[in-house]
């Protein structure tokens, strides 16, 4: 990577875990006019993913002013759900908050990369988003695989099992019986537990032959 | 020059903890023993503390003494105090710890092994085990004699090669100024073993009347005494104290200053130590937030003014012990009577072994204790129970005793040394078993005594007591699931008084004391027909019962789970390299263990569920194959 920006062509998909909440993140290529025809195809496949993504996080360059592209940028996203990340405030603000602020519906959150003020406020944004019930994750997960299923309503019940014990005062000892239930029945589905069954369904479902 | 001593079926060497429980299993069962130590003064010395049991090891003690050895009947005879301790938790973790007198537990012993018909007792040093076509055929003494055996235990706990350091001083010697055994430890690598040094540590002994008790806390006994054996009748004795004080940054100082002359920091000790059992610099360097910690003054006997101090097991010069003890309230002027030390000494890597104990590629040779690199008397005495039954088994050609991780900590404790190896001397844990609430305390003969039983080991007097025990317990639990307690205004007077619901219909005794606020001394309260003259032993068996229930019959169900994947076995030979699928490192972990069955090669680390998954499917395409065939 460098720092001249069009040089980020390809999607870099990360995942980050903010307090519990798993956030996937896509840094794509820097959206602009070009003629540079891969960096078109970059740009092109930008878009969709923008189109596809919960939030989007605009980051601006606050050292420079705001460019031609970064006004583009803004007015495209429209009513996309986004959030401004108004960077290098670690350097002279040269964009006009006010202004920016007229552009965009989105919140702006200032943050520096360099000295890490503002990091903690997007952390709480992002957690705050998905609890708030704001962010719906669009990507339902489905539970296809009956054993699976069945696996998670055990791990349910214990886990209720254990609260419960926790609130009659049982003796810890106790409450691990049931939080040892919840991992076995949760390691049915990571393979992390060895069950009896478990070959008999191997051979049901996969022809090993002799 | 060698010469033929005799001809014994068994023999053991070491006469400490795991010694001793090894020979009187073996001749108990009807073999003629032979017991070599290096010093018949020195049979079940208590080395370090004198206090047997604690947390977890009172269990094992509670075990041993279920499966018919010696430890707990001894330890009943000779304690001068003792404690149920972690009262305040649940019913998983009491456990007994007693004070012994060293002398009078090491002298009831030796007794007891003098005593024991079909064993001999001789001292003498073993410098070689005999081996005829990868069979163990004898030992041969320093002093020349030979003796033959067909089965052979080595529990030579902490003297193979083994060097004690003060600070800068540092000798080859056993512990308390006993001689090391030089030997024996080229031997064992000779025959193909491979050695590994660890090292542990114990506390200065100090002169009692040079301690000022009133600046220290009085630590007393339980009024009642619950003894370790199931055997002990109810025992009446004084019982002395402890004391509880503390280290302070006066303490800590010194440490500090000094900690380039500790050899455990200057490079001097090469072994690896405990982290359960810490030294108090060890303490000071880990826990540097610790502003103080505790120190027990433990008294060593009745006959003798010497006292252990707990928690300041140290290795450093004897300049520095005796300022630091005297930054400790009540130590202010205090007297060293013996000076604190280091001991590390050579033992086996215990992969090399069995469950069963055996050597995995010498037929008949055993060991147990230290040597396979745990600590603790409790631990060595429950390995050489093992040990010593499965000598006998091996001679008898029966079916050997392992006991898994849902009977018996005895169970654990060898799955995880024989399993997992370790790294530093073992010490038994609470946490280390996954089963807690059925490996109770409490319940131990219920789980083994019928084992020990069948072994005969455990005499017919001690099968008809757990017996007994047993059906007390079930009457009891029967008669009150079928008695209804009827809502009355009394009954509901006494309930509110001990502040839970009120009844408004009736209600079976066995669903009122699962109530949390109530006690079997409510229920004869409550109702005359319940029985007023059950031992308090009884009372509380009927109480974990019926209170725990739905979490035992939880834990059983997942014990048994657990018990399906130990009864797959693995054949015996099995060719590791023609398994497609299993991952390098698996593939020589199991060539190099040879587990006993599919629940034991999960637990070797290195070994993955996904590697489990494969020898699974290869066992049931075995299965498969086999049943084509016929």
């Amino acid at each position: 990577m460098t720092d001249i920006p069009g040089t980020t062509r390809d999607l870099i998909e990360e995942q980050i875990n903010i307090r519990g909440v798993l956030v996937n993140i896509v840094d794509t290529a820097g959206i602009r006019e070009t003629v540079d025809l891969v960096e078109r195809i970059g740009v092109e496949r930008s878009k969709e993913m923008i189109i596809d993504a919960d939030l989007v996080l605009l980051i601006l360059d606050g050292s420079e002013g705001l460019t031609e592209d970064d006004r583009k940028i803004i007015n495209w996203l429209g009513d996309r759900r986004a959030l401004v990340l108004l960077n290098k405030t670690d350097q002279p603000l040269l964009i006009d908050e006010k202004e920016l602020a007229s552009l965009t519906k989105a919140d702006i959150i200032k943050t520096s990369m360099i000295d890490g003020s503002g990091i903690d406020e997007l952390k709480d944004y992002l957690y705050n988003m998905v609890y708030s019930g704001q962010l719906r994750p669009t990507s339902q997960v489905f539970i296809t695989n009956t054993r699976h299923k069945e696996a998670l309503l055990r791990a349910d019940r214990y886990l209720n099992d254990a609260l419960e014990a926790i609130s009659a005062f049982m003796p810890l000892d106790m409450v691990t019986i049931d939080i040892r239930e919840v991992l076995a029945a949760l390691g049915e589905i990571t393979g992390d537990s060895l069950t009896e069954d478990l070959i008999d369904k191997i051979f049901a479902d996969f022809c090993l032959g002799k | 020059m060698n010469f033929k001593s005799g001809t014994y079926d068994i023999i053991i060497v070491g006469g400490g903890h795991a010694g001793c429980e090894a020979a009187l299993a073996a001749a108990r069962m009807g073999h003629n023993t032979l017991l070599v130590a290096m010093s018949l003064d020195a049979i079940a010395l208590l080395a370090c503390n004198p206090a047997i049991g604690g947390t977890s090891k009172g269990h094992l003690v509670r075990e041993i003494d279920a499966l018919g050895g010696q430890m707990g009947i001894n330890a009943d005879k000779t304690l001068i105090q003792i404690r149920m301790l972690n009262t305040g938790k649940g019913p998983a973790v009491h456990s007994l710890r007693a004070q012994m007198d060293k002398h009078s537990y090491q002298q009831a012993m030796k007794q007891t092994l003098e005593n024991q018909q079909g064993l001999t007792l001789r001292e003498g040093e073993v410098d070689r085990i005999l081996t005829k076509n990868g069979r163990v055929s004898g030992v041969s003494l320093t002093t020349g004699e030979e003796y033959e055996c067909r089965a052979l235990v080595i529990a030579s706990g902490v003297y193979l090669k083994s060097r004690v350091i003060i600070g800068e001083y540092s000798k080859d010697s056993g512990p308390n100024g006993l001689f090391p055994a030089n030997k024996l430890s080229s031997n064992l690598k000779e025959l193909g073993f491979s050695l590994q040094r660890f090292k542990t540590g114990t506390p200065a002994r100090v002169d009692k009347r040079s301690i000022d008790f009133s600046k220290m806390v009085e630590q007393p006994g339980d009024e009642r005494i619950i003894p370790f054996s199931f055997m002990s009748k109810q025992i009446e004795r004084d019982q002395v104290s402890c004391y509880l004080t503390h280290t302070n940054e006066k303490t800590h100082d010194i440490i500090r200053e000094n900690l380039h002359r500790s050899p455990m920091y200057s490079g001097d000790i090469e072994g690896t130590g405990t982290r359960y059992c810490p030294s108090i610099e060890d303490k000071i360097v880990k826990f540097h937030e610790k502003k103080s910690h505790q120190v027990f003054i433990e008294p060593e006997g009745l006959k003798t003014n010497e006292m252990y101090v707990q928690g300041m097991s140290s290795s450093m010069p004897m300049d520095v012990q005796v300022s630091m003890y005297r930054t400790i309230p009540g130590l202010e002027r205090v007297h060293i009577v013996r000076p604190a030390y280091a001991i590390e000494y050579d033992c086996i890597y215990p992969e090399q072994l069995k469950l069963t104990l055996e050597a995995r590629h010498i037929e008949g040779l055993f060991f147990a204790g230290q040597i396979n690199g745990s600590s603790g008397y409790e631990e060595a005495a429950g390995q050489g129970l093992v040990a010593g039954i499965n000598a006998a088994r091996y001679l008898e050609m029966e079916e050997p005793l392992v006991l898994d991780r849902s009977q018996a900590y005895i169970g654990v404790l060898i799955d995880d040394l024989v399993t997992k190896g370790t790294k530093e001397p073992y010490r038994m844990m609470t946490s280390r078993a996954e089963y807690r609430l059925l490996l109770r305390q409490d319940n131990a003969d219920f789980r083994l005594t019928e084992i020990g039983h069948r072994l005969g080991l455990a005499d017919d007097k001690r099968y008809g007591q757990m017996m007994r025990r047993k059906e007390a317990v079930d009457r009891q639990i029967r008669l009150l699931r079928d008695r209804v307690l009827a809502p009355s205004g009394l009954v509901n007077d006494y309930l509110k008084g001990k502040a839970t619901t009120i009844l408004k219909t009736g209600i079976s005794l066995y669903d009122l004391l699962k109530r949390p606020e109530l006690s079997f001394s409510d229920l004869k309260a409550l109702d005359e027909h319940v029985d007023k003259d059950l031992s308090e032993d009884i009372e509380s068996q009927v109480e974990i019962n019926i209170k725990y229930e739905g979490y035992i019959s939880k834990q059983l169900k997942q014990a048994e789970q657990f018990k399906k994947m130990e009864r797959r076995l693995l054949p015996e030979g099995i060719d590791y390299e023609k398994i497609s699928g299993l991952r390098l490192e698996a593939r020589q972990k199991l060539k190099d263990l040879q587990p006993l069955s599919i629940g034991q090669a999960s637990r070797i680390s290195g070994v993955s569920p996904s590697d489990i998954s494969v020898l699974m499917v290869y066992l049931e395409k075995l299965r498969r194959d086999k049943r084509e065939d016929t």
